[in-house]
């Protein structure tokens, strides 16, 4: 028994050593590459910071604090993003290298007719590849360390330097595992090297792109979609199932952070980073293993072809077929964007037309052939047509996204995002100007701005409400009041009626399934009144809170005309004018006053002035924010004090 | 010896072996004749456990062959276009071949092979001509030591020097070393000449599978002249003819079965002149796959 496990072990080394021989260039290139970027960095990084030292000589904690950022310079930032470009680039070249034989059917031939299982010939292969990058690697890292050891040591970096460089190499082996693994299932999936680099792209990029495009297409066609924030564990989560390799870097980060609260700020939190770094590892043994399974069952007849696996290659000329489909469409209407209901027409004649191209171009690369294009065209129609289903449900909203409602029984909590609530200035505020068609002018009158709480927790009866109150729709940019509890729609009445809204989104954490995320432009007087005379809600919806907003720098006004002047104004004056609105606005703030589209404007004041970053270093701490201040007749106090400074000429209303 | 059981192999829409059972006996010259595309080399490929038969099963000398490194090591395929490493000498070639055959292959042996041939050991393969790699294939094969050769169109492309060379090598080892060559072409005079059993292969399947000498006590030409239409008649009748070809009264007839019967046939109608010829591999081939339907006499007509 143990002879025969020495024998085979024998073997897989003896095997090793016969493909290695194949390829030096590759060894001998990862040495090069590794061994001379790895120590570039390194110095690069302490070259600019002995910048830094040589300035802070007299003043030993200068000195300290110079190396500290140097280390974690080159620690964090330089050394790991070489070794990470190094390994992923590295991955894809001894991935593809050392199964080249699947290109070609005469090696194919030759290594299958071998007296080697299938299993022994991967394996050895696999562990050639590690080897390739992982002991120039070492011996790169051990020099890196080395260098900075002869610079920092003396000030007391050394164990921050070797736990540094491990992480690096925890860090950079993931990388190279993620990808290396991605790759070779992709050459196990393909016949030639042209279709192997094509797979690469499509199986580590398809759910992304998945995602993105169903994002845009629900963004465009959706009038209560929101678009939530993307966090790298997100990231990794939504690629995960098939791509984690490309985002195995991204996940390398939170090694290279080492701290909690550094890798909170990236991943959301360090949770996220723990469940995405194990769903990260989770894939990439999963591709191994799948490509395993392939290729010790792959068909020698397979080699040579464009894509060895018929399944798979249907499975990527569908996928990418329906994606070309819905992006033109997309494409076509951030073009266009006409003003009438033929833009849906050329939209999915034009997503019918790409999907067909992309459907027959993949065919063409796989079948390595210009015949290929219609080789499938039975499959090219039922894609076309289903890409079109696809495209129809989201124009027409066939599966009533906007107008769904949950019942209040289902909502456990629910909240209000504070952040884009009234006073965001995300583009989503528009509406159209009556007297100049297709132009859109903002609606809102103050921006907001970074806030610490982006949400606000409100009462489930009033989430409730808001759900079913009455809200505008403007999809397709012609607007119609949509009333979720008859599901009834009546047309947008310019004159007579004139409904004004307010956007809120809002995220109903349901007791059963997926939180109910939405964005309505409700115009429902009452429940708006509701929700802002929610405890707190004023307070955190906008932005006057004392000590938040100061130091005004300068004030501009618009006239009648459209003209925008510079107001001359002392500083204090300033202060004074923006305090005593500020004074107006709490004293006023109502459905009323926030719906100031309604009301006539007295002054237009646009006041630009610093606010203060709390997420920035010393360096940065503040930066420039513009308010708008369309000051209205409940404005008394502020109208008084512009009159008093003198500027009546600049009143908008003459 | 290696005992090939009802295989079958498609690629795609196209049957290239169906239903594939004989026996290849070992310590002979083995032939595998067949049209084109009749899947000889689907054969041989699947023999040496390159291709996996959709069914049926391949043994040699009793172990199954697919992925059993212990029966493969027992056969080396020469493929028609050998793969060589690029940039590749044959010393580097016989190296490889050496760590894959660690049990049996014989450097000195493939030295000696090589220097005999005039073969430059440490020269690029690339710069060979077409025939000095086909001798370095079959050379790698004879130096590896393997049971059983395996050679896809080998004798293609070598010069008729090289060919009697390479022929005597092969009845040399098998001789003194128990070889079994195993050689499928098209070649049939090259095969008649070497070969003790033939198997014929036709559209993915196996007309007959025997000993060459066997097979040409089986089947006749007989030039023939008969007094009457009669006498031909009564052969026709009386034996299995195959093929029949008139050259103004003079008759050839290819006909199956037992000379001394067939001749006692033909004795008894009184024929003015007749001849018996023993039919050359060839022949066979081509008469037996006319029988089947492979004729072409029409693309002149």
């Amino acid at each position: 028994m143990t002879s025969q496990k020495s024998q085979n072990k024998l073997t897989l080394l003896k095997l090793m050593r016969e493909d290695l021989k194949h390829r030096r260039w590759m060894l001998v290139l990862s040495s090069f590459v590794q061994l001379f970027f790895g120590p570039i960095a390194v110095l690069f990084g302490f070259s600019e910071i002995e910048q830094q030292y040589y300035y802070s000589m007299d003043d030993p904690n200068g000195v300290y604090k110079a190396m500290l950022s140097a280390v974690a310079r080159v620690t964090k930032s330089y050394l790991p993003l070489i070794m990470i470009v190094i390994a992923i680039v590295g991955a894809l070249i001894v991935g593809i290298g050392g199964y080249r034989h699947l290109f070609n059917r005469k090696m194919t031939d030759m290594v299958n007719s071998l007296p080697v299982t299938r299993g022994k010939q991967f394996d050895s292969i696999y562990f050639n590849n590690w080897l390739i990058w992982l002991v120039p690697q070492v011996l790169s890292l051990i020099l890196c360390m080395v260098i900075m050891l002869v610079k920092a040591a003396p000030y007391g970096f050394s164990s921050m330097i070797l736990t540094s460089m491990l992480f690096v190499l925890i860090g950079a082996a993931l990388c190279f595992a993620c990808m290396m693994h991605l790759v070779i299932l992709a050459v196990v999936l393909s016949g030639s090297i042209f279709n192997a680099l094509l797979n690469v792209v499509f199986i580590g990029f398809d759910l992304i792109v998945i995602y993105f495009t169903i994002d845009l297409m629900c963004t465009a066609c959706f009038d209560t979609y929101v678009q939530l924030p993307l966090f790298a564990s997100d990231i990794c989560w939504i690629s995960a199932p098939s791509s984690g390799a490309y985002f195995g870097g991204l996940i390398a980060r939170g090694f290279f952070l080492q701290s909690g609260e550094e890798i909170a700020e990236v991943f959301g939190s360090v949770t996220a980073f723990y469940l995405a770094l194990a769903a990260t590892i989770i894939v990439a043994i999963v591709n191994l293993v799948i490509a395993y399974s392939i290729y010790v069952k792959r068909k020698s007849e397979d080699s040579e072809t464009g894509i060895s696996n018929k399944i798979y290659g249907l499975c990527i000329r569908c996928v990418n077929s329906v994606l070309g489909g819905l992006f033109i469409a997309e494409l076509i209407n951030e073009l266009l964007y006409m003003r009438n209901g033929s833009l849906k027409i050329w939209q999915m004649f034009f997503a019918a037309v790409a999907s067909a191209v992309v459907f027959g171009v993949i065919d063409m690369i796989h079948g390595r052939s210009f015949k290929g294009f219609f080789s499938h065209w039975k499959q090219m129609v039922a894609v076309v047509l289903a890409m079109e289903a696809i495209l129809v449900s989201f124009l027409y909203d066939i599966t009533g996204y906007d107008k769904r409602i949950i019942s209040e029984s289902s909502i456990d909590t629910a909240m209000v995002e504070v952040y884009l609530y009234g006073m965001g200035s995300d583009g989503s505020n528009y509406i159209k100007d009556p007297e100049r068609e297709g132009m859109l002018i903002d609606k809102e009158i103050v921006y907001g701005f970074n806030r610490e709480d982006y949400y606000i927790e409100i009462p489930v009866h009033l989430a409730y409400k808001l759900i079913t109150a009455r809200r505008v729709l403007w999809k397709n940019y012609e607007r119609y009041i949509f009333d979720p509890v008859t599901r009834s729609t009546e047309e947008y009445v310019e004159n007579g009626n004139r409904y004004y809204y307010e956007d809120v989104n809002i995220v109903a954490d349901r007791k059963v399934g997926f939180d109910f995320v939405r964005s309505y432009n409700i115009c429902d007087k009452d429940v708006l009144e509701e929700l802002i005379n929610v405890p707190g809600f004023m307070e955190q919806a906008f932005p006057f809170r004392s000590g938040e907003l100061g130091y005004p720098q300068r004030i501009w006004v618009t006239d009648r005309m459209g003209n925008r002047r510079d107001i001359e104004i002392p500083p204090e004056l300033m202060e004074e004018v923006f305090d005593t609105s500020v004074q107006d606005f709490k004293d006023n703030y109502s459905y009323d006053y926030i719906g100031m589209v309604d009301r006539d404007f007295v002054y237009c004041l646009e006041c630009e002035y610093y606010i203060e970053n709390r997420y920035a270093d010393e360096e940065d701490a503040y930066w420039i924010n513009t308010m708008q201040l369309y000051l209205s007749e409940d404005d008394v106090r502020t109208i008084e004090l512009l009159d008093e400074l003198g500027f009546e000429d600049y009143k908008y209303t003459g | 010896m290696i005992e090939i059981k009802g295989i079958s192999k498609k690629y795609d829409d196209i049957e290239a072996l169906s239903d594939v059972s004989f026996e290849m006996p070992e310590g002979q010259v083995f032939g595998l004749v067949g049209t084109n595309g009749a899947g000889k080399s689907t054969l041989l490929r699947s023999i040496c456990g390159v291709c996996k038969p959709d069914a049926g099963e391949i043994f040699i000398d009793g172990e199954p062959v697919y992925e059993n490194p212990s029966a493969k090591s027992k056969v080396f395929f020469i493929s028609d276009d050998q793969f060589y490493f690029p940039g590749g000498t044959p010393e580097e070639m016989a190296g490889y071949y050496a760590t894959m055959y660690p049990a049996t292959f014989n450097k000195e042996r493939f030295d000696k092979l090589m220097d005999a041939l005039s073969l430059d050991r440490k020269r690029k393969i690339h710069t060979f001509s077409k025939g000095m790699k086909k001798q370095l294939s079959i050379l790698l094969g004879i130096a590896s030591g393997c049971k059983y050769i395996l050679c896809d169109e080998t004798f293609d492309g070598l010069d008729p020097v090289v060919r009697q060379a390479i022929k005597r090598l092969f009845i040399h080892d098998m001789d003194n070393y128990g070889i079994t060559p195993i050689i499928a072409s098209h070649n049939l005079r090259e095969l008649e000449d070497i070969c003790e059993y033939v198997a014929l292969l036709h559209k993915g399947g196996v007309i007959l599978s025997k000993d060459l000498g066997d097979m040409k006590l089986e089947i006749f030409k007989v030039q023939v002249v008969f007094k009457d239409q009669a006498s031909l008649d009564a052969v026709r009748a009386n034996c299995k003819v195959i093929a029949e070809e008139h050259r103004g009264s003079l008759i050839t007839l290819t006909i199956r079965g037992l000379r001394t019967e067939v001749e006692a046939v033909i004795t008894s109608q009184l024929p003015i002149f007749y001849e018996v010829l023993p039919l050359t591999l060839e022949e066979i081939f081509i008469s037996e796959t006319e029988v089947l339907g492979y004729d072409f006499a029409e693309i002149t007509k």
